[in-house]
């Protein structure tokens, strides 16, 4: 996969937007591990941003995603509402193909 | 203390049904039995005493500690539907170490249980205090594995050919871990 300086920096604005969203949603919520998924996505949203870009920056960009839908999911679980569906992650941004799959 | 002022639970499956989270207690024998009677072999293949036996899954039931081993079922009705077990020991050098067991009734499979039972456990170690979670899975069962490993686990070490199931064919073992979030702190 491909991805132009222009496109990480866009897609790093967007994960920063999402985690703080997440994080206000997670404050008053008693999940613990939910918390530090969401450090996790910090983190690896932060090492994307501080790195040199290129491939590294996309796979700590997908790691901080991966984290966040964890959270997102917990959240969901939280609240008895259905699972949150990656199917329909990749419908909404028509995305191809989604690389994880909840099949338990 | 155990955090059980969460249950009863109402969680939402991928196909819009319900179910219900709750501690087993000690009515759910019954229930227990015809959950366990359903069961693919492979999956009966860890326990320690023949579930075949219906006094054993009584006895089961009439001897709950939640210290030992905590039982969290499924429910929709009347029928349990999925059983996920913390179990954990009260002394000792592993005391800081909750093994995970967890089964799915065969019909709810890649409906989301599985990966709330894995929530549920997550949750309950974390409140607990847990070091790590620890659960051992046989290899063939994947969708398993995979859950767990999207849900924060990590392959600790295979085991080749190590355990047998209840026929004696041999069989991989998958262990998997996860450290609580106070371990890191």
């Amino acid at each position: 996969m491909e991805a132009t300086t222009i496109d990480l920096r866009r897609a790093s604005r967007q994960l920063e937007r999402l985690l703080h969203e997440i994080g206000v949603a997670l404050e008053t919520e008693d999940i613990p591990a939910a918390r530090k998924d969401l450090e996790k996505a910090l983190e690896a949203l932060y090492s994307a941003e501080s790195g040199e870009g290129g491939p590294d920056a996309l796979r700590s960009l997908d790691h901080a995603l991966s984290y966040a839908h964890r959270v997102i999911g917990d959240l969901l679980h939280e609240k008895g509402l259905p699972p949150h569906s990656p199917a329909d992650f990749a419908g909404w941004f028509d995305a191809g193909e989604v690389p994880f799959r909840e099949d338990w | 203390m155990i955090p059980l002022d969460r249950y009863p639970k109402e969680i939402t499956l991928r196909d819009d049904t319900h179910a219900i989270l709750r501690p087993m207690s000690s009515e759910d024998g019954d229930g227990l039995w015809n959950f366990l009677r359903q069961l693919p072999e492979i999956d009966k293949s860890h326990f320690h005493e023949d579930v075949d036996r219906r006094e054993v899954v009584e006895r089961w039931a009439k001897s709950l500690d939640y210290d030992a081993a905590l039982p969290i079922l499924a429910v929709q009705g009347n029928r349990v539907v999925g059983s996920a077990t913390l179990y954990r020991n009260r002394t000792g050098w592993k005391q800081r170490v909750g093994i995970v067991r967890i089964l799915i009734d065969s019909d709810f499979r890649h409906k989301g249980l599985g990966t709330a039972m894995i929530r549920e456990i997550r949750h309950l170690g974390e409140k607990l205090a847990l070091n790590y979670l620890l659960a051992e899975v046989i290899e063939e069962q994947q969708a398993a594995v995979r859950a767990l490993e999207r849900m924060g686990f990590e392959r600790a070490v295979v085991y080749r050919n190590f355990i047998n199931d209840r026929r004696g064919d041999l069989h991989n073992l998958v262990v998997l871990l996860q450290p609580m979030s106070g371990l890191e702190k």
